[in-house]
């Protein structure tokens, strides 16, 4: 039962969503080991897929499907390049047409020189597969060493997701949505920061030929795996996207509702609105968006630097050994990619995975799906202690909240611990005497083991281990500082990794169910409560309405309701 | 024809009026409002996308004319507004009412799909789209063009584009074993789940020892077990004393051991079918779809006479073919290029629409710009008996009509104003008779004769829509007047 492959279907809703997506597949993909000599501790089948080109190239794609606005690719093709090579130059005899065609051609898109490289990379494969058709794919993997070695600095080059994709993705992954259809007309308070509104995204979603589009996608997806076990949404929630996801969950709770589905809402940390109506705007559609994805999703976990959900100028969270430009998209996203690519390993680690139900039934007692997530990057471990050493010298590794800044250490029920990185030969040094009949062969059993001595509530714990690191190759930024060692251990000695390259690093991320997420959900509601809406024209024009927002107002207090330890509590302040 | 090559390299080929707006930015809010008013026009009724832009156009520009005259906007709005009813008082007296003959719409798809891709192909897919229709055409019933399902397959050249008297399905067996081909196969299509999972109720396994976990995982898997045993078993009782196969086509998904278990027994398993499939699945092939497999009978079965798999690449397609009476068919498109299939696609949709419009109205309109030679005409008498002002505007609205032969004039290659004084003069002697330009000689011609018809209700909704948006931006041209000068 263990050993069959369980697939996960990922989406990828609005454009940090996609940000913070990108920058996942990347780590994902550095984490591959071709050849067999070195064991990965990752199954990847779970969330790749095989597939064939029409070339009979072997291919190996993300199961995924990302959606965003037209024009927000800049020099990706939507339909990549996996499948279709690129062709040389558009010839108008292609037009079924006997009349003349115009050709109209806009320049292309300047690449960034990460993306050249890419390129380029990929020409040689594909010069090399034509001149021979033999030549087998297992010979490429020899490049990905020349790019890992080499430094960008991205920083400042990515405007777009697309601009540090480095996996290919299949044609179907990517669907946009046209716009303009939406935009064109519409009073200019408000589209000139780019925001629409929920009700007018899940209204467009509804819309026949985007519904049945993006529904036949999943479903084909679907239909190639064996036994899908639920999907991993990623969404925006500060705009329509919200309602473009809310249309999304809906149809999967709809078709495939024996299927879980783990949402990660994330709101980027640049936002910045400068208009009143523009914030109101955005605030209205984190809220409803959170109440809407509570209700739709299995496991709901916001994800946001900022101290405060909607607060767009609250303080950021700060790691002890990260330099974060919280007002970089293409940086900040990072972060978030490092806590789902660590916190998603607990379901598709090659030894143990749990299954994605386990993990939903053991976050979320007594109807309480709002969990909160955390990470710690890296560990703080030195190169030259074992792990037990380190804990027992009473270090712990740093957790830092990623939900909003939602104290996890209140009230704790039941949390979910993955650490990586950690090699069987770093858990203890040789000298160190164990008890007798104590034999520690991961750093999960270590870390429970030592979590269940200190006696560290919650009580319900589970702690899951994988010995691949973080794999910080780029496109990754480099942003961690201090003195490390290559492979991310904190330095005692002095061998600093040459030019402060990190290749990688040990990571723990943690899912929390807590009494921490009470205050957040509360503060929504007192701010729900709180909106007129009626009194606000940018939110009319989006097409939220008052019997609408009263049923959000609704559905948030039954949510927070959960959250209360003693319901009179919530009802007092109602009357209030 | 465009061909517009994104920045990425994306291809896309239209000439559709409403697509290559929709791949504009607009900033413009006039041009917005245009822009605005096609999509409608493509939503309603399919067509004539094109004719609207130039039409309104025509009219700002006309009305444009007699502004810098002195007229006042509100007068021309007037005018636009008496010369609509009398415009759609000649559509009328104009259109062709008749009992709509294979012919007659092969004739009305085709003057639409010429418009969208070459003659060869455009011939070809009129075929296509008029068989399709008739195909799923029930009498007394409204048409549903959802029952055409539209495939696309990567493959050969557009040319290959065909009709498919069946289903296409995107997806084939997910096991090795199991047949590939099947003839005169029973059909079972159902929304039930083959995998083993948590229930679709919220529960959990409460279990004390690794022995009762097992235990209870064994039973679930029974459960699953039990649905494929009663498939397996109705397949044994229909297909018993005959040589007939048995093929399931499920709109849930069906695991890897469940398909083993058909397989052993010759069935071909589908999963995760389309939904729109299934209902589609049971017009063409009779049958039903079932929800549940308890007492199931022969009755619940459809039928085939010949179902098989064609792989591309990834991609296995499944064709379920030679039914008894289809009611939904299949257009299968072909081509070498993701846009030309996109091209040819459009191309399609907007064929089946002039199909359905002309069943749907039961009645034609002559095309090549009769109507509004004769529109034109009527107006220019009707000119006279409009008291006041106002008759500058019907005579600007008049004249407007006049862009659509002009421009059919000018893209065949002709002077415009030379084919009109032609059109006009033949309209006169005609005797109320449809007078149409012949696009490849240049000369007046009777579209009825040549087989040239546009649907009536693109026409009325087009003459519609352009007058109320060149009514509104007149309107708002005057009022945006008001608030600049009260600004000096």
């Amino acid at each position: 039962m263990a050993q069959t492959t369980r697939e996960l279907i990922t989406l990828q809703v609005g454009h940090y969503a996609n940000f913070v997506g990108t920058h996942w597949w990347n780590l994902q993909e550095a984490s591959f080991m071709y050849g067999t000599s070195a064991d990965t501790g990752i199954n990847h089948d779970f969330l790749f897929r095989e597939g064939i080109t029409s070339q009979r190239q072997e291919t190996y794609t993300p199961r995924l499907l990302c959606i965003d606005v037209k024009g927000s690719l800049c020099s990706l093709s939507s339909r990549g390049s996996l499948y279709s090579p690129p062709h040389p130059e558009p010839s108008t005899s292609e037009a079924a047409w006997d009349g003349p065609v115009d050709l109209i051609q806009q320049l292309p898109e300047v690449k960034n020189e990460y993306l050249m490289d890419l390129e380029q990379e990929d020409a040689r494969f594909y010069r090399a597969a034509d001149e021979d058709k033999d030549i087998c794919i297992d010979e490429v993997p020899e490049a990905p060493f020349a790019l890992t070695q080499k430094i960008y600095d991205l920083t400042k080059s990515v405007s777009v997701w697309s601009d540090f994709l480095r996996p290919h993705l299949h044609p179907s992954s990517i669907y946009l949505l046209n716009d303009t259809s939406f935009k064109t007309g519409r009073a200019t308070s408000n589209s000139d920061e780019g925001i629409w509104g929920f009700p007018s995204g899940s209204a467009f979603f509804q819309r026949d030929e985007v519904e049945e589009e993006v529904s036949d996608r999943i479903r084909l997806m679907a239909e190639s795996c064996n036994s899908l076990q639920g999907f991993q949404v990623l969404s925006n929630v500060h705009d329509g996207m919200g309602g473009v996801c809310y249309g999304v969950l809906q149809h999967l709770a709809d078709e495939y509702g024996s299927k879980d589905s783990i949402t990660f809402a994330t709101t980027p940390s640049h936002l910045a609105p400068i208009t009143l109506q523009a914030r109101t705007l955005m605030q209205a559609n984190i809220l409803q968006s959170y109440t809407e994805l509570i209700k739709l999703s299995s496991v709901f976990i916001p994800l946001n630097l900022r101290k405060h959900c909607w607060d767009f100028q609250a303080s950021c969270v700060t790691f002890p050994n990260l330099v974060l430009l919280e007002n970089n998209a293409y940086i900040a996203s990072s972060v978030l990619a490092a806590f789902i690519d660590t916190a998603s390993l607990v379901y598709r680690s090659r030894v143990s995975p749990m299954s994605l139900s386990c993990v939903v039934d053991f976050l979320t007692p007594a109807r309480r799906n709002v969990v909160g997530g955390s990470l710690a990057l890296p560990l703080g471990l030195s190169s030259n202690q074992g792990m037990l050493e380190w804990l027992r010298q009473g270090y712990k590794p740093q957790l830092v909240s990623l939900s909003a800044g939602c104290n996890f250490t209140v009230e704790p029920i039941s949390e979910l611990l993955i650490i990586r990185g950690i090699s069987p030969s770093r858990l203890t040094r040789a000298d160190t005497k164990l008890p007798p009949g104590v034999h520690y062969n991961s750093a999960s059993q270590l870390y429970s083991d030592f979590l269940q001595e200190c006696r560290i509530p919650p009580s319900e714990r589970m702690v899951t281990s994988v010995s691949d690191p973080l794999k910080l190759s780029p496109p990754f930024p480099s942003i961690i500082s201090g003195s490390f060692t290559e492979d991310g251990f904190a330095n005692s000695f002095g061998n600093v990794a040459a030019a402060g390259i990190i290749k990688s690093a040990p990571s723990e991320a943690g899912l929390h169910q807590s009494g921490g997420m009470t205050p957040l959900l509360h503060d929504l509601l007192t701010v729900a409560e709180k909106l007129d809406i009626s009194k606000v024209p940018a939110l009319l024009e989006e097409g939220f309405d008052k019997d609408g927002w009263s049923g959000v107002v609704e559905d948030l207090r039954t949510i927070t309701l959960n959250y209360s330890l003693n319901n009179v509590d919530i009802d007092s302040s109602d009357d209030s | 024809m465009k061909m517009l090559v994104s920045g990425a390299g994306d291809i896309k080929i239209t000439k559709d009026g409403n697509i290559l707006l929709h791949e504009m930015q607009i900033q413009h809010p006039t041009a917005s409002m245009i822009a605005k008013a096609c999509t409608a026009q493509d939503d309603i009724v399919g067509d004539g996308t094109t004719s609207t832009v130039l039409l309104i156009g025509e009219m700002l520009k006309q009305a444009d004319i007699q502004i810098q005259d002195g007229l006042h906007p509100r007068l021309i709005a007037e005018g636009f507004d008496f010369a609509k009813v009398k415009a759609q008082e000649v559509l009328d007296k104009v259109k062709i009412t008749e009992e709509m003959s294979r012919e007659r719409l092969c004739q009305v798809a085709r003057t639409a799909l010429r418009t969208k891709v070459h003659s060869e192909l455009a011939d070809k897919l009129t075929e296509v789209c008029v068989d399709a229709v008739l195909a799923i055409k029930e009498d007394q019933k409204p048409l549903d063009l959802h029952m055409v399902e539209i495939a696309e397959m990567q493959h050969k050249t557009e040319l290959d584009t065909q009709l498919v008297k069946g289903l296409v399905l995107d997806h084939g067996g997910r096991h090795p074993d199991m047949p590939k081909r099947a003839t005169n196969a029973y059909i079972l299509t159902c929304n039930v789940s083959m995998e083993y999972e948590k229930t679709e109720v919220t529960s959990g396994f409460f279990y004390k020892s690794a022995a009762e976990r097992e235990k209870l995982v064994t039973a679930e898997r029974e459960f699953i077990e039990n649905r494929v045993k009663k498939v397996i078993e109705l397949k044994k009782k229909v297909c018993a004393g005959n040589n007939n196969m048995f093929v399931l086509i499920n709109q849930k998904g069906i695991d890897p051991m469940s398909l083993d278990m058909l397989a052993k027994e010759n069935i071909l398993g589908l999963r995760r079918a389309k939904r729109r499939n299934m209902e589609r699945l049971a017009l063409a092939c009779g049958g039903m779809a079932v929800n549940s497999f308890d007492d199931m009978t022969e009755e619940v079965l459809g039928f085939a006479g010949s179902v098989y798999e064609h792989v591309l690449g990834e991609t296995k397609y499944t064709f379920v073919e030679e039914l008894k009476n289809p009611h939904s068919v299949t257009i299968l498109i072909k081509g070498a290029y993701k846009h030309t299939l996109q091209q040819t696609k459009d191309a399609i949709r907007d064929g089946l629409r002039a199909i359905k419009n002309a069943l749907d109205d039961s009645a034609l309109v002559p095309g090549a710009g009769a109507f509004e030679i004769a529109a034109y005409d009527a107006l220019m008498k009707y000119e006279s008996d409009v008291k006041g002002r106002a008759r500058y505007g019907v005579r600007a609205f008049a004249d407007a009509l006049l862009v659509i032969p002009k421009t059919l004039a000018s893209n065949s290659g002709y002077d415009p104003m030379d084919s009109l004084v032609k059109l006009r003069e033949e309209y006169k002697n005609s005797g109320g008779l449809p007078v149409g330009l012949d696009i490849s000689t240049g000369e007046a011609v009777n579209p009825s004769d040549a087989g040239i018809f546009d649907n009536y209700c693109v026409k009325r909704h087009m003459l519609d829509a352009c007058s109320v948006i060149a009514r509104n931006l007149l309107i708002v041209d005057e009022i945006m007047r008001a608030g600049l000068s009260q600004l000096k």
